[in-house]
């Protein structure tokens, strides 16, 4: 990736006896903190696979790992016919019921669109994949639960290797860093 | 030497020569080879899918220093499309069968030199008892086994070496990656795997009618696929336990009762194609890529033990008849050629590694992608695809697939592996590179398998850089860099 800084007009003055420019970015630590968004923002791209491989029955599909994507690593059957009881499990059901046409129609759509097996947790008779009878669309997630994996993504201790909620957050901070010694230096020079 | 020359060369490069070559110099000379050859395990390459029968393929598959070559048998392909009312399935010279192309194939392998391995795969629509469901249509659904007794005997007999003048046939696999959708169906029934059970009574059934023929003859089993898919494809570690009738993923055990009576087979294989390098461990616990193979070892040494598996060998082997990744190019999503020739030679030290006595990669040549996109194409061949195949181009990672040599950097030293490219015996010679080019760094002994390995006592290296190469008669492996390539996200095929 080029940098171009030729033929941008600088800024100067003069300051404590020193040409201060803010077009050259003399400071390190805004350099720094700039290289380091740029380089976690180009990190994000890096980290996460190129395509996320739809659930299928392609030579590709049945070859490659497939990483989570935004339901998660379980896949969605768009086929699949399960009650809003079954999948957000009796009360949660009843709940929404209770809110009228939008709660039931929110339930129907959670039921449609639910990963295959996500009643049985709702409603406490998760048998696990590789357990007798578990069902086909259910793969082993290699034994961590739900909540460890959503540490694990806040934290960014996933086992995917990706930097979860991490990343955004070192850039924020990264951001604030910059400003605030931005703002500090202007003071100074002012 | 190098005194007089100091004098006209630049101090760039005089620091550079006392940096890293002057201790490797040093090094070399207090060069200590560990005793290479001291396990004669062998590594036996092969090529998959190689379904050309021109002579220059059997030709090309054998100069990349193979022993042996495999192809489907496609039982749909040789065997008539309506069930003939009046025939025998069982005899090879029934005029319904149509065994030309298998028969060309065959005789073209051993005239090469080559050891042919024959894969029975699909079946004619009359000996399946199901239809696969879209999108799985015309995929292979539930083959009758005693269907494919006859059709195996037959085949059989047929390259038993007693047939007609035909060669002999030795290695025999019942069906490829069971436990994938693509290949074999159904895979669940009433939300419960089927696939595996289905398979048991299919290798149980082949087995016998192979085995009738020539009880020498190896008997292959699965070829499974790395990967769990949801409904479409059983892990092939699950797989594997239900095959077997096994409980347990960390400490594997037998289930209730018999088995059925075992499963009879003599070689377990397996397909370990990796998301990721050659040390890529799969998230799923019941996948299997080339980095987790010590896993499904484990499985097979339990089965062994539980008398599960009723094969020819008290340690039944796991072989590797398919691994490959797409290179690039022409596969704008395959390995970068530089990788992809490091990866080759790493990935047979894995196999080697893990015990694997048997690799095979998949395959000769490029596959043409017709229009289709490269990720649903093979571009993993040895060769480059030309327009014809005398035109074809080999690929760099060709000759490290020909001459495996892998060195990584080590306190003590530079620690490497390799395997000569003849299999054979003799004296290898270990260089490294520095200012002046290659300097010999010790010399190593490969053993009757062609295996050598060691430790070379230097400094050389010792910063991760630099390269190494080993040298066997006239021949050279591909430069090794001491720069280790971390695992990244790479779909086998682009």
């Amino acid at each position: 990736m080029a940098h171009a800084t030729g033929g941008r007009p600088q800024r100067c003055q003069l300051s404590q006896g020193r040409l201060v420019c803010w077009g050259e970015m003399r400071a390190p630590g805004v350099r720094f903190s700039l290289m380091l968004v740029a380089t976690l923002a180009a990190m994000s791209t890096a980290s996460a696979p190129a395509a996320t491989v739809p659930p299928g029955n392609s030579a590709a599909d049945q070859y490659t790992e497939s990483y989570p994507g935004p339901g998660g690593s379980q896949q969605v059957d768009p086929n699949a016919s399960g009650s809003p009881a079954q999948v957000l499990g009796p009360e949660n059901a009843a709940r929404l019921r209770r809110l009228g046409a939008k709660g039931r129609e929110a339930a129907a759509l959670l039921a449609a669109t639910a990963p295959d097996g996500g009643g049985r947790d709702a409603s406490g008779l998760n048998q696990g994949a590789s357990g007798k009878g578990g069902d086909p669309g259910i793969e082993d997630s290699g034994g961590s639960s739900s909540l460890a994996e959503i540490a694990g993504q806040a934290t960014g201790a996933s086992s995917s290797g990706e930097m979860g909620l991490l990343l955004p957050l070192v850039i924020a901070g990264a951001v604030v860093a910059s400003v605030a010694y931005l703002w500090r230096r202007r003071r100074r020079t002012v | 030497m190098v005194e007089a020359s100091r004098s006209r060369i630049s101090p760039c490069v005089v620091r550079l020569w006392r940096r890293f070559a002057l201790p490797a110099l040093v090094g070399a000379l207090l060069v200590l080879v560990a005793p290479a050859g001291a396990a004669a395990r062998p590594l036996i390459t092969g090529v998959s899918g190689m379904s050309e029968d021109d002579p220059i393929a059997f030709q090309r598959t054998a100069a990349a220093g193979t022993q042996l070559v495999d192809k489907p048998l496609g039982w749909g392909s040789v065997a008539p499309a309506e069930e003939p009312s009046d025939w025998d399935p069982t005899d090879p010279g029934d005029p319904n069968y149509n065994w030309a192309s298998t028969d060309l194939w065959v005789t073209r392998a051993v005239q090469a030199g080559l050891d042919p391995f024959l894969i029975v795969d699909g079946a004619p629509s009359w000996a399946q008892r199901c239809q696969a469901p879209a999108p799985l249509t015309g995929r292979l659904c539930d083959p009758d086994p005693a269907k494919l007794v006859a059709f195996a005997t037959a085949a059989a007999r047929r390259y038993s070496g007693y047939f007609q003048g035909l060669p002999r046939v030795r290695f025999w696999q019942g069906m490829n990656e069971p436990n994938l959708s693509l290949f074999f169906n159904p895979q669940f029934k009433d939300g419960r795997p089927a696939s595996p059970t289905l398979y048991r009574a299919l290798i149980n059934a082949f087995y016998a009618a192979v085995k009738s023929v020539d009880p020498s003859n190896t008997v292959i089993a699965a070829g499974l696929g790395p990967i769990g898919r949801g409904r479409w494809a059983i892990a092939p570690m699950r797989f594997a336990r239900l095959l077997l009738c096994m409980n347990g993923r960390r400490d594997p055990h037998p289930t209730r009762g018999n088995c059925g009576g075992g499963v009879h087979f003599d070689v377990f294989d397996m397909h370990p194609y990796t998301t990721g390098g050659p040390t890529h461990v799969p998230r799923g616990g019941d996948d299997v890529a080339l980095g987790n193979l010590a896993k499904l070892q484990e499985l097979l040494t339990a089965a062994d033990r539980a008398g599960r598996i009723k094969g020819r060998y008290r340690r039944t082997p796991l072989w590797i008849t398919e691994f490959s990744w797409d290179s690039k190019p022409p596969d704008p999503g395959g390995v970068s050629m530089p990788i992809l020739a490091r990866w080759t030679s790493e990935a047979l030290y894995q196999a080697w590694s893990a015990g694997i006595s048997r690799f095979f990669w998949f395959s000769l040549r490029d596959f043409p992608s017709e229009g289709a996109p490269f990720s649903e194409t093979v571009q993993s061949g040895l060769y480059f695809r030309g327009p014809t195949l005398a035109e074809d181009k080999p690929k760099r990672s060709l000759y490290a697939f020909r001459f495996p040599f892998v060195a990584t950097s080590q306190k003590t030293g530079i620690s490497f592996w390799g395997r000569t490219p003849t299999s054979s015996p003799g004296r290898v010679i270990i260089q490294v590179r520095d200012l002046n080019g290659w300097r010999t760094a010790a010399v190593a002994r490969a053993n009757r398998a062609g295996i050598f390995q060691g430790v070379v006592k230097t400094t050389y290296g010792r910063n991760k850089r630099g390269y190494v190469r080993a040298r066997y008669r006239r021949e050279a492996a591909i430069p090794f860099s001491l720069k280790p390539v971390k695992d990244f996200y790479q779909p086998p095929f682009g």
